[in-house]
């Protein structure tokens, strides 16, 4: 099997919050071409492990490997490696400074060398097709949370990464920019888009697995500190645990 | 043991007495103690600064060299932006200073030197106090004011707004980004504005002095500056500017990165960081001084 990401009984430390440690004996491995829901309740830590699978911090024990690399890597030599990962912060992670275009260019002009030209006209391409196009000389502060995030994405796909890890994209969202969300992460795993025709293995966190139901999603649960796989909605829906059931049977379905 | 009235007596007047003088030993223990404590705190407290600032420095300077030959495109625009910032930016400032602080040597040297007859040596003066001490120091006090302080503010608020995490899930090193460009661009800035105020300093000098009707000819002037410098002089002007710029630099960005800082924080933290900025340079100043005494 090809594994794109490893953890051999990794615990997962926690950024910010009391406890240090967010998932104990963390065992889960992710083949390319999966497409991964990670979901739990709030404050259970997802959006550590989508930073810690993104390389930001080191396993307390255990081992973490992408494509059979010891993460995190920050040695110039495995740096090819490291930028097959995509990550997408929640907020879009853009730097202030910058207006949008140039935020999605700076990987590729840093990485690449790539003349600054060239990188935002690539930029503007990928923000028309994300539907941003008409905010890309604006600065981040100045546009809205949604722009932010389909920014963020941008930012992740110009280095057309093999993994993308997406935190919560349909937090705060209303129905129709959630189906946007929840349509592009499903061609971005097809390789059906027009900026991407590489299927991706994507891996996103959501605090509701129900938008997520006929996505042919695998699922993780984050709950009370450790980590349980579902290989599929139904084993989610007949096994899992009892905030999941709880959440499941709340609200109104997706 | 059955004692009687005056033994027990004596017994307490004994054990009072004791107890007195272990309270009073222990009063002056604790005002010795509350004496030396703060000192001892703040002693530990500057250590521990000290050790990471150094610790800082070490780290850019190594991504400096390490990393000299990543991404030009993407660091050269933001060194000259810090050069256009804290550099070309103050030169109006600079020309001013240079034009009131040659006023002020000239005047304060003219009227001593000659009482005693030794107007030959306002060259020298001139040498010594603005090209070795006062040229450098005041403009690394002023880009620190200018510069440094909204350094802190900035990168404060960066790491605040989650950008050096959103640089590090690009990896991109933050420091390569954030600090390389800032202590590059505030050492040359130093340097240069050094050379453009001691130039402003020297020639504005003379004009206060040919103002002042000082039988002192250009030759005679220019004649003695040039005398009074030497070579050393150049080589540790350079190297003392480079240094301010980059204690500046480092204890800035130090500040606005080391730890994340609240709003209510930044005025005390920015507060700190040019106030740490100041000693170091003074501190390096002593040390520069030791070239010219051995």
């Amino acid at each position: 099997m090809d594994w794109v990401i490893e953890l051999d009984s990794a615990d997962v430390p926690a950024i910010t919050g009391a406890g240090p440690i967010i998932a104990r004996a963390v065992c889960w491995r992710v083949a390319r071409g999966e497409f991964w829901i990670v979901t739990g309740l709030m404050g259970s830590g997802k959006s550590g492990l989508l930073r810690f699978l993104a390389g930001l911090l080191a396993p307390s024990a255990g081992q973490y490997r992408l494509f059979g690399e010891p993460m995190p890597i920050i040695d110039q030599a495995r740096l090819p490696i490291r930028l097959r990962l995509g990550f997408v912060a929640e907020d879009g992670g853009l730097l202030s400074a910058l207006n949008l275009a140039e935020n999605v260019a700076l990987p590729l002009r840093y990485h690449k060398d790539v003349p600054p030209t060239t990188a935002l006209e690539r930029a503007r391409e990928l923000l028309r097709a994300l539907d941003c196009e008409p905010w890309a000389e604006a600065h981040p502060g100045s546009v809205p949370p949604d722009v932010r995030r389909r920014t963020g994405l941008a930012r992740a796909l110009i280095m057309n990464p093999e993994v993308l890890i997406v935190d919560c994209p349909l937090r705060g969202l209303d129905p129709v920019r959630a189906h946007w969300w929840l349509d592009t992460m499903l061609a971005l795993n097809q390789g059906q888009t027009a900026f991407s025709t590489r299927p991706m293995t994507i891996i996103v966190s959501s605090e509701d697995p129900r938008w997520w139901h006929n996505a042919r999603a695998k699922f993780l649960v984050l709950h009370d500190g450790h980590a349980r796989t579902f290989s599929s909605w139904a084993e989610l829906e007949a096994a899992g645990p009892a905030p999941v059931h709880a959440m499941l049977a709340s609200g109104t379905q997706k | 043991m059955v004692q009687t009235a005056d033994q027990a007596q004596a017994t307490k007047t004994s054990i009072g007495g004791a107890r007195t003088l272990g309270r009073e030993r222990f009063r002056a223990r604790l005002v010795f103690d509350h004496c030396l404590s703060g000192p001892a705190n703040a002693a530990r407290h500057a250590a521990r600064t000290a050790r990471g600032l150094i610790a800082f420095a070490l780290i850019a300077l190594s991504v400096l060299f390490s990393k000299w030959r990543i991404a030009p495109g993407v660091i050269r625009p933001l060194l000259k932006r810090e050069i256009a910032r804290g550099g070309v930016q103050l030169i109006p400032l600079f020309g001013f200073l240079a034009f009131t602080l040659g006023f002020v040597v000239i005047g304060q040297a003219v009227s001593w030197l000659s009482r005693f007859g030794a107007i030959d040596y306002l060259g020298t003066i001139m040498v010594v106090v603005v090209v070795r001490e006062l040229g450098p120091l005041l403009t690394a006090m002023v880009v620190l004011g200018r510069v440094a302080a909204a350094t802190v503010v900035q990168l404060g608020t960066a790491r605040a707004l989650g950008e050096v995490e959103a640089l590090e899930s690009m990896a991109i090193d933050p420091v390569h980004y954030l600090v390389v460009p800032r202590l590059l661009g505030m050492a040359l800035n130093v340097f240069a504005l050094t050379v453009y105020l001691v130039l402003g300093v020297i020639l504005s000098g003379y004009l206060w002095a040919f103002f002042q009707d000082l039988p002192l000819t250009p030759a005679d002037y220019f004649g003695q500056l040039f005398r009074a410098l030497g070579w050393l002089d150049f080589v540790v002007l350079g190297l003392k500017t480079l240094v301010f710029g980059a204690i500046a630099a480092v204890v800035s960005c130090y500040h606005g990165l080391a730890r994340p800082l609240q709003l209510e924080q930044v005025p005390a933290v920015t507060v700190r960081a040019v106030g740490q900025s100041i000693v170091g340079c003074l501190v390096a100043d002593a040390f520069f001084l030791l070239i010219y005494l051995v």
